[in-house]
């Protein structure tokens, strides 16, 4: 009589094993889930920190420095919170040639914080990214996933007047 | 040669129709009908011939031509063969394969169908670069409408090939662009690059024969299919078959992607579609081919942009990112940049790139701070010489080219910045420059 008893996650929970679980079928071995069962948790929970990383290993039946290698590895997986939007501002080439520098100096100065902190009403996270394939739009920034570009200052306060005033929709 | 007589462009004529990214708008447009003849009139090895015959050379960076890297698959393997398509675009500078999962994502499914019975893969995967969710999502969608079309699944419009493809999300490496590393990362690795021998078409994805091909190259092989190699060929120039999207980004009045046959000159790209430099400055220099690609000055801009003439003319077509730069440009500040880019996306593998690629960017910074001595250009040159060709894969190159170019040929600017600590081009401008 053996009854196989499941571990109790905290981070994988039914709806993100549930993705992973529809994506399976897809690639031939299980380390090859790994990308993406770590984007299934990041999406769910903002961040990935290091307990999710071992559930991770355990449920997909890998060595857990497999999946601390790659978290600590690719830019995008969240190691640590970030705020509710996070702003990537792009420096490279392109976008520094049209004044990304200074852009990003002035939006850290505009919300009074350092690069990759969260501001303490949680809802920015400002970071410098290397190219993200938008240099027709230069200086360009990311928020959340969209293209914003060509920015300036004042589209930069706007911006954060737009961010703060969805947010507060969002929560009254 | 059965194509349009005249034609000005190919993917982007899809562009300027928005209904094209949709199933419907694409099929009015003659959509599928390419796959369909492939598949069911043509042997993989005529698929193949016809796109040997097209000159397609690939548009990922590489230039490599797309017929014969089809032609390596071992069609004996009793292996599963895989066609991994690269939608990772991120050479600085570049950024066309977005427009074509955003406005004609049906191009490259098609396309990718083609190559996949081509080689017999069943599978196939498209990595797509993390920071282009929203290209990943367009593509999501087009798979539903293709399936459900019956484009891909099971039984392939009546023939017994099957066919699946799926969308990878990357989590932004800009290694993972290159190919083994691509497949490496596809795996659930961290994107180290492989050494070849072996190649990708014998030792690919899952040790499996696979082709990994950039979207842009995908997405002309539908033309090629519909109008024939011989048509697509004679478009371009010898040996460069075909139109090409060009990408214009930093100092131009209208920065875009611009379809335009294979070889047209750099200047014509920049000064009449681009519409020349902005603000009525004069061009300093231009980066054709991503920033991985040398340095030319503006006097040596009259070249035809294609792989081979821009080989000979000393720099590369690469991924035909072109980076405009105007008078105001320091090249020094410039250098730095891409120095810190080439330092921070080094994957640590090889000892020359990832110790190397730093002290470039250290010695930049040095310079621009006041910290440097006479010996810095020449020493810059050294570290550079001995990046060069000594790494697994071109990321190492990479860094040491436009280093290379840079100091050879602005070496003013980088003895001024080391003996008097100062911009000259600031001085001159009265204390502005780019990048600030």
């Amino acid at each position: 009589m053996s009854s196989r008893v499941e571990p109790a996650y905290r981070y994988l929970t039914p709806e993100v094993c549930a993705r992973i679980e529809a994506l399976r079928p897809r690639y031939p071995d299980r380390r090859a889930l790994l990308m993406p069962a770590l984007w299934a948790i990041q999406e769910a929970h903002g961040w990935i920190p290091l307990e999710a990383q071992t559930e991770l290993a355990a449920y997909l039946e890998i060595p857990a420095v497999w999946v601390h290698e790659v978290v600590s590895f690719y830019n995008m997986y969240h190691e640590r919170p970030v705020g509710r939007y996070l702003i990537y501002v792009c420096g490279n080439i392109a976008c520094s040639l049209r004044g990304a520098r200074r852009l990003l100096r002035y939006l850290l100065d505009r919300l009074g914080v350092t690069e990759r902190a969260v501001t303490p009403d949680g809802l920015f996270t400002v970071e410098r990214v290397q190219c993200i394939g938008a240099c027709e739009l230069a200086p360009v920034v990311q928020v959340n996933g969209e293209f914003i570009g060509p920015v300036d200052e004042a589209r930069l306060d706007d911006l954060i007047t737009t961010l703060r005033a969805k947010a507060r929709e969002a929560t009254p | 040669m059965n194509g349009p007589s005249e034609v000005r462009s190919l993917i982007a004529s899809y562009w300027e129709d928005p209904a094209a990214a949709s199933l419907a708008g694409y099929l009015a447009r003659g959509g599928y009908e390419a796959a369909r003849q492939a598949l069911t009139a043509m042997k993989p090895e005529d698929v193949i011939e016809e796109v040997k015959r097209a000159n397609l050379r690939g548009r990922g960076g590489a230039g490599f031509p797309a017929g014969l890297k089809w032609s390596f698959v071992p069609r004996t393997s009793p292996k599963p063969k895989y066609l991994v398509v690269n939608a990772d675009e991120s050479e600085p500078g570049t950024f066309k394969d977005k427009y074509i999962m955003l406005r004609s994502p049906h191009l490259l499914i098609e396309g990718a169908i083609i190559a996949a019975y081509a080689i017999d893969a069943r599978v196939a995967y498209i990595y797509v670069r993390g920071e282009y969710d929203v290209c990943r999502l367009r593509l999501e969608e087009a798979l539903r409408e293709a399936y459900e079309a019956g484009f891909l699944g099971r039984g392939i419009f009546g023939t017994a090939y099957d066919l699946d493809i799926y969308v990878h999300k990357g989590a932004g490496a800009y290694i993972a662009g290159e190919e083994t590393g691509l497949l490496e990362s596809l795996e659930g690795k961290r994107a180290y690059p492989r050494i070849k021998p072996p190649f990708p078409a014998t030792v690919g994805l899952f040790r499996c024969p696979t082709v990994i091909n950039n979207v842009e190259t995908l997405a002309y092989v539908p033309f090629i299919i519909r109008h024939g190699g011989a048509w697509f060929a004679s478009l371009g120039t010898e040996r460069n078959g075909g139109f090409k999207l060009y990408c214009v980004s930093g100092h131009v009045r209208r920065p875009g992607v611009y379809e335009l046959p294979m070889g047209t000159s750099l200047r014509t790209i920049i000064e009449d579609h681009a519409g020349g430099v902005w603000q009525d400055r004069r061009l300093k220099a231009v980066i054709p081919g991503g920033s991985s690609a040398p340095v030319l000055r503006a006097d040596e801009i009259d070249v035809p942009a294609d792989f081979d003439a821009l080989a000979k003319a000393g720099s590369m077509l690469g991924s035909a990112g072109i980076v405009v730069m105007d008078e105001m440009t320091c090249m020094v500040r410039a250098l730095e940049v891409i120095a810190d880019f080439y330092a921070d996306e080094s994957c640590g593998q090889c000892t020359p790139c990832r110790e190397g690629a730093p002290w470039l960017l250290e010695m930049v910074q040095d310079i621009l701070h006041g910290r440097a001595d006479p010996s810095y250009p020449d020493l810059m040159l050294q570290v550079a010489q001995n990046i060069l060709g000594r790494t697994i894969c071109a990321l190492g190159d990479a860094a040491a080219l436009p280093v290379l170019s840079f100091v050879r040929k602005f070496r003013s600017e980088f003895d001024y910045h080391i003996e008097y600590k100062r911009c000259d081009v600031e001085e001159r401008y009265g204390g502005v420059s780019n990048p600030d």
